[in-house]
């Protein structure tokens, strides 16, 4: 046996000693960071850390791109919305939000009819690429007329000309301003008050045209307006992001010969997925479904087990199982909607980016999934609410 | 103890909605209310009886959403106080059915351990 001398047997106890005392001081650290994590004193750090990852998420939603690829033509043919046609909307907003052109051309030339839904996709769709192209190289959407006047005269008169930037054509059709609420546009207000007026302005519109139109019983009104058009409210004023406008938008249109109001109101927000995995309960989620659950899994999730994004929400606790503390479960406010919209035969769908949920007028759910790519740069709701 | 009638439609506002100032537009919020007129309830020893400290008067409030129930009332179901505990301390006047359907559904799904 090669003999070691006392030198090297001397360095050697000196590494190893160091290398203890190592070991030592990091476990020291651990345990101290478990314990603070533990400890109720610092739970501003761990909002600090949620509110964090939430915006990291924001960015990476709205990073900038560049929008190089050649001109690209999305037709739309015969009545184009998700009040009657869900296939056929989901494959059409694929075609138009995630893509990458330098200049998008919407042709309507053949079409016959235009839903709220699809006015709030155009509209949202130009806020993202606005948001989203390059500031020296922005990219551009341009639309084609349609052969019919009544079509023209809807783009006009909901709004969206005037949301996107364009000039009214001259057209001898105007639609019943009784039966439509456009979509508008204004600036975040300054002062908080003034904001209260116009949310309130904007929520009476939709009140009065729902009284006017629908087949609701007193009771039910109220349900309506306190439940289901407050708790939709408040999630896209919540999660909306102000830019050209307030970041929401509601539209409304009474369709008497399909026999409802189709109601739609959304936000720019960076969806129900990325709010819920960069929220405090993204881990109660992760563990429940899988480590990569999909956008429609996320959104059926938040709505039937009341899971929410908000950065105050709490988390459950509990050694053997965990549960919410009393009073401590916020996140009902999407399942009250869905509970109220089946006991007044009330349909509802949600798009979020790329996953989306439909629910039938009992309340029992329809379809629900995600799609490769977005559907809707935001979170957009839409009711059907049946007419007298 | 002297019981306080609050007519919060006046005293406060007649759109009750926001849950804290993150949500909508952040102004009139519940956490605002509970701080105005019902802090004094924020101490496990005044639910130790069943007797009413104050009267909400509803007469002039058009709107209260699930939001703001939660937040404001269920709020006090912490202190493992059962809601039927919480209604007979809070008493809720001149309110509709659905307004107090609304209050009702919050504190019995803000009770529940899920």
């Amino acid at each position: 046996m090669k003999k070691v001398s006392a030198r090297k047997r001397r360095r050697q106890r000196h590494i190893n000693v160091r290398k203890q005392a190592k070991q030592r001081n990091r476990a020291g650290r651990l345990r101290n960071a478990y314990n603070l994590r533990k400890h109720s004193r610092y739970v501003k750090e761990e909002k600090d850390i949620f509110t964090k990852r939430r915006q990291q998420a924001i960015k990476k939603t709205y990073k900038r791109r560049p929008y190089n690829d050649p001109q690209e033509k999305v037709e739309l043919n015969g009545e184009v919305g998700l009040e009657e046609n869900i296939p056929g909307f989901l494959e059409i907003a694929q075609n138009m939000v995630d893509t990458r052109t330098k200049q998008l051309l919407i042709e309507l030339y053949n079409c016959e009819f235009i839903f709220p839904s699809t006015i709030m996709l155009f509209c949202s769709l130009s806020e993202w690429i606005g948001a989203r192209s390059q500031v020296h190289r922005p990219s551009e959407i341009r639309s084609s007329d349609s052969q019919s006047d009544k079509v023209n005269a809807y783009l006009a008169d909901s709004g969206m000309y005037k949301f996107v930037g364009r000039v009214k054509s001259e057209s001898n059709f105007s639609h019943d301003t009784e039966k439509l609420i456009p979509i508008s546009i204004a600036m975040k207000p300054k002062s908080k008050t003034e904001f209260e007026k116009m949310v309130e302005l904007r929520k009476d519109r939709i009140l009065d045209l729902v009284k006017s139109k629908c087949n609701l019983s007193e009771d039910g009104f109220e349900y309506f307006a306190c439940v289901i058009l407050t708790e939709i409210m408040n999630n896209i004023t919540e999660h909306g992001m102000p830019r050209q406008g307030t970041g929401w938008y509601e539209m409304a249109q009474y369709h008497e010969r399909h026999g409802y109001v189709s109601l739609c109101l959304a936000d720019n927000g960076i969806g129900i997925y990325e709010s819920i995995l960069s929220g405090p309960q993204a881990d109660f989620v992760k563990h429940s479904l899988h480590r990569n659950p999909s956008h429609g899994e996320v959104i059926r999730f938040a709505l039937e087990k009341s899971v929410t994004g908000a950065l105050s929400a709490d988390k459950k606790t509990g050694f053997l199982k965990k549960k919410y503390s009393r009073g401590a479960n916020k996140g009902y406010g999407l399942k009250r909607v869905l509970e109220q919209c089946g006991n007044f035969g009330i349909e509802l769908g949600i798009l979020s980016h790329k996953g989306y949920i439909f629910y039938g007028s009992t309340g029992v759910l329809q379809q629900h999934g995600s799609t490769p790519k977005r559907i809707f740069a935001g979170t957009l709701y839409n009711l059907k609410i049946p007419a007298k | 103890m002297n019981i306080k009638i609050i007519d919060v439609g006046n005293e406060f506002y007649y759109r009750l909605l926001y849950r804290d100032s993150n949500q909508g537009v952040g102004t009139h919020t519940a956490e605002d209310f509970r701080e105005k007129f019902l802090s004094f309830l924020d101490n496990p020893m005044i639910w130790s009886n069943s007797n009413p400290c104050i009267i909400l008067d509803f007469s002039n409030v058009l709107e209260i959403g699930p939001s703001f129930a939660n937040e404001a009332f269920a709020y006090f179901t912490r202190y493992d106080v059962s809601p039927k505990r919480i209604m007979q301390k809070i008493v809720f006047e001149n309110i509709s059915k659905v307004k107090e359907d609304i209050i009702k559904r919050e504190l019995y799904d803000g009770y529940k351990r899920v």
